[in-house]
């Protein structure tokens, strides 16, 4: 609704100058149409794309010399990846290290997806609840399959804990099993969450700066400043959450409690 | 809320799918074996760095010990040197001087032999001048001749 009047070009007294919902909406590229879905490149599309070209980029063109003293760049990636390389170690231990690429590449993915969104005119991906929880779940699949693959059946007394009274059991599997299939959906909506409310709240603080004109906008725009800041630290948090969780979730699996 | 239109949804997956299936192939093929090498190259070479820097100055202490000891031995050596030819340079000099005083007392001996003697003949020859003078004094003061015999028995009982 409030897309529409934008779009018109009218505003109604009192209303945003800009519809704060209106950053998250899917813009189409390129139709794009193969049996019958559809595939369309989006702004969502090329976000990613954007992303994924700057993450094979930092991390193969920086590291290119190998050089033992290494350059500020190739520094950076090193520490991305002692980064994401001890918390698998921390929170999975030796045997996370099969796992470590795939975590690396959901945390650069999240982060640098959750930095594009802190530009400027750009797109948040991780704003799209679709997309994830398609992370979520997958994570969540990889993570129920390895269970399975390690443990066999006896990955079904992850949902009953050693050691609990009799009569406790019942309660404690319905409880344990619930988590456990919630888990998708509590990693999904606190990242998108986070990135929506996080990106609304700069858009209607933006559009105070605008509505309350050229004396009373400076307040609203330091406090946008402020939010920014706070902003690319969540950005970075969430990312890091995110993984630590996949991290925390993986070792479940392959441990058990 | 524009996140809630399915229609959107299917070239969301779809290119979710790609974008990190392809990034996942990239990583883990090419770029994380990489900077895996090149982490491992480099501790590698700084433990090789630091077993030698170790070893090395291990092989430091040893010479400085080496060193001590030798210093040690060197001084004990140079003590006993000294010692030695303190003692032989004692001995070379008791007998240089037993040599020197035993010529000097035998100097000595013969200088004082040879006063003696010419102590003897300077007496000799006094008694001998002085019975001369003893006479001619005696002959001048008295009228009778006084016979020599007399005065060497006197001036014998004088000297």
């Amino acid at each position: 609704m409030a897309s529409t009047e934008n779009l018109d070009g009218h505003h109604s007294a009192g209303s945003f100058p800009a519809d704060p919902m209106h950053q998250f909406e899917i813009v189409r590229y390129i139709d794009i149409n193969v049996a019958g879905f559809d595939i369309s490149f989006t702004n969502a599309s090329l976000f990613m794309v954007i992303a994924v070209a700057l993450v094979s980029f930092f991390s193969i063109f920086f590291v290119r010399k190998q050089a033992m003293v290494p350059s500020r760049m190739q520094s950076l990636v090193e520490l991305s990846y002692e980064f994401v390389s001890n918390m698998v170690r921390q929170n999975v231990g030796e045997e996370g290290k099969k796992y470590f690429p795939f975590i690396f590449t959901i945390f650069m993915f999240v982060l640098f997806l959750n930095m594009l969104g802190m530009m400027p005119y750009s797109f948040t991906v991780t704003s799209h609840i679709a997309v994830t929880f398609a992370l979520a779940f997958l994570i969540f699949l990889l993570v129920t399959i390895v269970g399975f693959v390690k443990h066999g059946i006896g990955f079904f007394g992850y949902f009953a804990p050693k050691g609990v009274p009799v009569f406790m059991l019942p309660l404690l599997v319905v409880i344990e099993v619930i988590s456990y299939f919630t888990r998708p959906i509590s990693l999904s909506v606190r990242l998108f969450a986070n990135m929506m409310a996080g990106h609304t709240m700069l858009k209607v603080f933006s559009g105070f700066v605008i509505s309350m004109g050229l004396i009373g906008g400076w307040l609203p725009l330091g406090v946008m400043v402020a939010f920014t800041g706070l902003e690319i630290l969540i950005a970075f948090l969430q990312a890091y959450v995110f993984t630590i969780l996949t991290c925390i979730y993986l070792n479940d699996s392959l441990h058990m409690h | 809320m524009p996140q809630l239109d399915f229609t959107t949804f299917i070239p969301q997956l779809f290119w979710l799918f790609a974008s990190l299936s392809f990034l996942y192939l990239v990583l883990s093929k090419v770029a994380l074996p990489r900077i895996s090498d090149v982490i491992e190259e480099r501790n590698d070479t700084i433990a090789d760095d630091l077993d030698e820097a170790k070893s090395l100055s291990l092989e430091a202490e040893k010479v400085v010990d080496d060193l001590r000891v030798k210093l040690e031995a060197a001084k004990l050596q140079s003590q006993k040197n000294i010692m030695s030819e303190r003692k032989k340079n004692l001995e070379l000099i008791t007998l240089k001087r037993k040599e020197f005083e035993g010529k000097v007392s035998k100097e000595i001996l013969n200088s004082e032999n040879k006063i003696n003697d010419s102590k003897a003949l300077a007496l000799k020859d006094i008694s001998l001048v002085a019975e001369d003078i003893a006479e001619e004094l005696l002959n001048n003061l008295f009228v009778r001749k006084v016979e020599k015999k007399d005065l060497s028995k006197f001036s014998k009982d004088i000297i």
